[in-house]
């Protein structure tokens, strides 16, 4: 039998929810006059490139002490900053502190004129101008290049179509590579998909479109999501976090057509796994790979689950290739404690042994 | 042990219980079916809509909306061209002769 809890206790208790439910109304107040914390993506950067709705970001620092200097190539699903999302929670910011030139490449919004754009176009335009770029503007012959999701797409089909590429190293997060074991996304985009009905004028799948696909996953999260915030309203740190991170998952951007046809043929054809994969009229193969190559995918990733990032690692050729398994989700990875903790410290130090360091 | 308030943990419970259910559901063949033929149908009635109007407009000898779709349409593949051949030029020029 429980011991009866002290009157002090209680009336700890009773005091404490009487303050919390107080500052409850306060943050409801604000969320709903839409007051917003401090923004995201607030790290300091310049534009080094551009070209269309892409543009090349070099993040400000003054004590880069790693050398060569490392790209990340975001995916082309939602927007980039969730790899900056906010100040002491930025996945940027921890590479900048561990000593990195960092750059970001950001494919921005795409309107009509990008309705026609392919891989090839990010694998074989983008991706090598932007390498480029970053070694003109630091002065280094070599890139360390990290793709996350669609990124790491993006990124092998890059480093694989171009085996002479001066790419000291390749990391990738939570990047798909058996298109057929994706879960409910494979059921969404393979189970006879006729991708023309869902573009719109412009030749893009909308945004809005590309958002109720993703909440088809999850259908009831969005609910469970505004009792957790009910729960916690009284703490302004988690509804800042909150706000950031539903703000970053509804802000989805539309796909291009091409890549949306292309992203269908692979649920079907699967060419990652049976080498089939043909990038600006050559065949290509994952295993002609050989750069040093870390993938870090999570274990709860309902998005690209476990089953379909699992197999990249076996397929990548390179004699120097690591694979690390962490209990967290999609987002995880990148933001909140098991990113700090594990996450970026193995990417750091993966990057670091395998890079100038000076002290 | 976390202090989990008790409406907390009576919307869980439901939420376990409604959760696999609505997925399940939402998952299925037929809802797939079911959306792809409202979404043909949306396209089938916007269609029909658009080509109504078109008429319309056609008749007064002015452009319709879906001329002006068509033409954003060229232009947006004449910018890939040219974006394409941009960055094609600068790999030339990048290779060593």
């Amino acid at each position: 039998m429980q011991p009866s809890p002290s009157p002090m206790s209680v009336v700890d208790r009773v005091r404490r929810e009487v303050e919390r439910n107080a500052l409850r109304v306060r943050n409801g107040i604000r969320l709903a006059a839409g007051i917003r914390p401090a923004g995201v993506g607030q790290t300091p950067k310049d534009v080094v490139w551009r070209k269309g709705r892409s543009e090349l970001w070099r993040y400000r620092s003054d004590h880069v002490r790693v050398s060569p200097p490392l790209l990340i190539v975001y995916s082309l699903f939602n927007r980039s900053y969730i790899l900056d999302l906010q100040p002491g929670n930025s996945f940027v910011e921890h590479l900048l502190n561990a000593g990195f030139d960092v750059y970001l490449l950001d494919f921005g919004i795409p309107d009509e004129r990008d309705a026609g754009n392919t891989l090839d176009d990010y694998a074989d335009g983008y991706l090598p101008a932007a390498v480029e770029r970053v070694r003109q503007v630091s002065q280094d012959e070599q890139v360390n290049m990290l793709g996350y999701c669609f990124g790491g797409v993006l990124s092998l089909l890059y480093a694989a179509h171009h085996l002479d590429a001066p790419l000291r190293s390749l990391t990738a997060l939570t990047t798909p590579a058996d298109f057929q074991r994706l879960g409910q996304l494979q059921d969404l985009l393979g189970g006879g998909l006729d991708i023309e009905t869902v573009l719109d004028n412009d030749g893009n799948v909308p945004a809005d479109v590309i958002l109720q696909g993703f909440r088809t996953l999850r259908p009831t999260s969005e609910i469970t999501q505004y009792v957790d915030l009910w729960e916690r309203l009284w703490s302004d740190e988690y509804v800042a976090a909150y706000q950031a991170m539903t703000g970053w998952a509804t802000e989805q951007v539309a796909l291009p057509g091409g890549v949306a046809r292309q992203i269908v043929e692979m649920v079907r054809e699967n060419p990652l796994v049976t080498e089939r994969l043909v990038v600006g009229g050559d065949r290509v193969r994952l295993s002609d790979i050989t750069i040093p190559f870390l993938h870090v995918l999570a274990n709860r990733d309902h998005i690209i689950p476990e089953p379909a990032a699992a197999p990249l690692i076996g397929l990548v050729g390179s004699p120097d290739k690591h694979e690390l398994r962490l209990d967290a989700g999609h987002v995880g990875l990148l933001v909140g404690k098991t990113a700090a903790k594990t996450t970026l410290p193995t990417i750091i130090d993966f990057l670091k042994q395998r890079s100038r360091v000076t002290p | 042990m976390t202090d989990i308030p008790g409406w907390r943990r009576a919307f869980d419970a439901v939420e376990r219980n409604v959760s696999p259910r609505v997925e399940s559901l939402v998952h299925s063949d037929e809802f797939a079916q079911m959306t792809a033929v409202i979404a043909r149908t949306r396209r089938l009635a916007g269609n029909q809509a658009t080509a109504v109007a078109a008429r319309v407009w056609h008749l007064m000898n002015l452009p319709a909306g879906t001329d002006l779709q068509r033409l954003r349409m060229q232009v947006g593949a004449l910018d890939r061209e040219v974006r394409r051949l941009s960055l094609q030029l600068d790999r030339d020029a990048r290779e060593p002769d």
